[in-house]
């Protein structure tokens, strides 16, 4: 776990120039969000741009370690791929997390000061869910594409991602209009006034860990 | 003498260039130099040695064990400096202690802060803003404050001043005299080994063409100058190559004792290992 640990420890050392700008964003996030109309949404909308700013930062070691090509020299150590790749998930994993505390604990508590009134959590809590949820989505996509591609075409490959998933949208949408299927609306708020940060919590895990599989099996077949 | 490295019948294929059946066998206590010109194979020979690459056929043994089933284990015991590839340069020495004192088990946080100040390294400096020679030595710190058993570096004096470069490689002798730890450096810059190497393995195109000991090599091997009339009046079998100049002809021989005994006139000079490298890749026979 040591070797694990030295390898997360070294991305968030190259994460420190990026101290200034996470203040900033910070900074933004909160301007733009506290000012808005309804004071009702500034938790939840504060927590998911802090969950995707730092889900996002996180991807930044990757451009680090393409620009020093530090892959060649860390294959050097007596770790395994496998090991590699679980420290880049858990640094990520973690920002995201940890992204999304932060702006929760910070919008909760800045909210009571301005409101003096305690919001609905469950709904907060299911608002930050998403934000996760989209964060997770770019980062299971992107890591992977990655570790195939490197940098600049791995980014490319979440644009057709998006559009992938569009197209399989329309078409499962045309199939079931022929088909006949239709969901109630009720059917889908109970689902997600009951159900909601359950399944989307058991999507993220599920969508870390296939794309964990993936990237381990990309690095291990890569020459670095 | 007990082996550090054994590398047998290695072989790696790419669709434009392939390593063939190297060889390899370093002693304990030693530097061996392992030269040949640039696309040689020798990057590609090291990435396999660290199992960075996967190899087609061969094995690869260091301190006993066989690479493919100890590898963690050997990897402890390795040191490695690359030309190209390190930790980001966003860190400075304190740094990268803070990270590699997780990934060895024998770091030596002292002694590589002994070495830190030895090569006036400042500790808070991001590496960025380091001179080639620093940065080199930064490398170098690291790879060997964990003491290990092997020291394998990939272009380490390339794009460095003469001095620095020198600096450096006092370093590999003072690394090798316990006589327990042994150094591989692969260099184009042949004479940077004059001085330094005990072994020098030369390959080229993916083949290795020599390997053996300094001595032997700037000892036995000799440089004939002659004319296109001496030239014909030698047996081809008593030279390795030769090389067609404007107005000489080069010849490269094995033992220059022997030659000399059987051509009595000739003059044959001590070579260096640049002039045979040249000549054995310009070289005809």
């Amino acid at each position: 776990m040591n070797v694990i640990k030295g390898l997360i420890i070294k991305d968030l050392f190259e994460l420190k120039s990026y101290k200034k700008f996470i203040i900033i964003f910070m900074i933004i996030s909160a301007i733009s969000v506290f000012s808005r109309s309804n004071p009702s949404e500034t938790i939840s909308l504060f927590a998911v741009m802090t969950t995707i700013g730092f889900g996002m930062f996180s991807l930044a070691t990757f451009s680090y370690d393409e620009i020093s090509k530090s892959d060649k020299y860390i294959t050097t150590f007596p770790l395994t791929r496998k090991q590699i790749v679980l420290a880049r998930y858990i640094l990520v994993i973690g920002a995201t997390i940890l992204g999304s505390i932060i702006g929760f604990v910070l919008g909760l508590i800045v909210s009571l000061a301005i409101n003096h009134t305690f919001p609905n959590m469950y709904e907060e809590l299911c608002i930050v869910m998403g934000g996760i949820f989209g964060i997770a989505f770019i980062e299971t996509v992107q890591i992977p594409s990655i570790y195939k591609f490197g940098s600049e075409k791995g980014r490319m490959v979440l644009f057709f991602a998006i559009l992938a998933i569009a197209i399989l949208g329309t078409i499962l949408f045309y199939i079931g209009k022929m088909l006949n299927i239709s969901i109630s609306l009720e059917t889908i708020n109970y689902v997600i006034e009951h159900y909601f940060l359950i399944i989307f919590a058991l999507i993220v895990a599920v969508m870390y860990y296939i794309s964990y599989r993936i990237s381990v099996k990309i690095y291990n077949k890569k020459e670095v | 003498m007990e082996n550090i490295l054994e590398v047998k019948n290695l072989c790696k294929k790419y669709d434009d260039f392939e390593l063939k059946d190297i060889n390899i066998e370093l002693p304990k206590g030693v530097i061996m130099g392992f030269i040949g010109e640039n696309g040689a194979g020798k990057t590609t020979t090291i990435k396999s040695i660290l199992n960075s690459t996967k190899i087609n056929s061969g094995s690869i043994k260091m301190f006993g064990m066989e690479l493919d089933k100890n590898e963690k284990k050997i990897k402890e015991d390795i040191g490695v400096v690359l030309d190209d590839s390190f930790l980001s340069e966003y860190l400075t020495p304190n740094d990268v202690n803070k990270v590699i004192k997780n990934v060895y088990k024998n770091w030596d946080e002292n002694l590589y802060f002994k070495y830190i100040e030895e090569f006036k390294l400042p500790k808070n400096k991001i590496s960025k803003d380091f001179s080639n020679g620093m940065k080199m030595k930064l490398k170098i710190a690291t790879a060997i404050s964990h003491k290990p058993k092997l020291l394998l570096l990939d272009e380490p004096t390339s794009g460095l001043d003469p001095v620095a470069r020198n600096d450096i490689l006092d370093i590999f002798q003072d690394f090798i005299k316990d006589g327990e730890s042994s150094v591989l450096v692969s260099t184009h810059i042949t004479s940077d080994l004059e001085h330094i190497a005990d072994y020098i393995t030369f390959i080229n195109n993916g083949e290795i063409l020599l390997s053996k000991t300094r001595d032997e090599l700037l000892e036995q091997y000799g440089i004939v100058k002659c004319s296109k009339e001496e030239f014909e009046k030698i047996d081809k079998s008593d030279y390795i190559k030769c090389r067609k100049n404007k107005y000489d002809i080069e010849l490269l021989v094995q033992n220059k004792f022997d030659f000399k005994k059987k051509y009595n006139s000739q003059v044959v000079d001590k070579p260096t290992l640049e002039e045979i490298m040249v000549i054995y890749i310009k070289g005809e026979k």
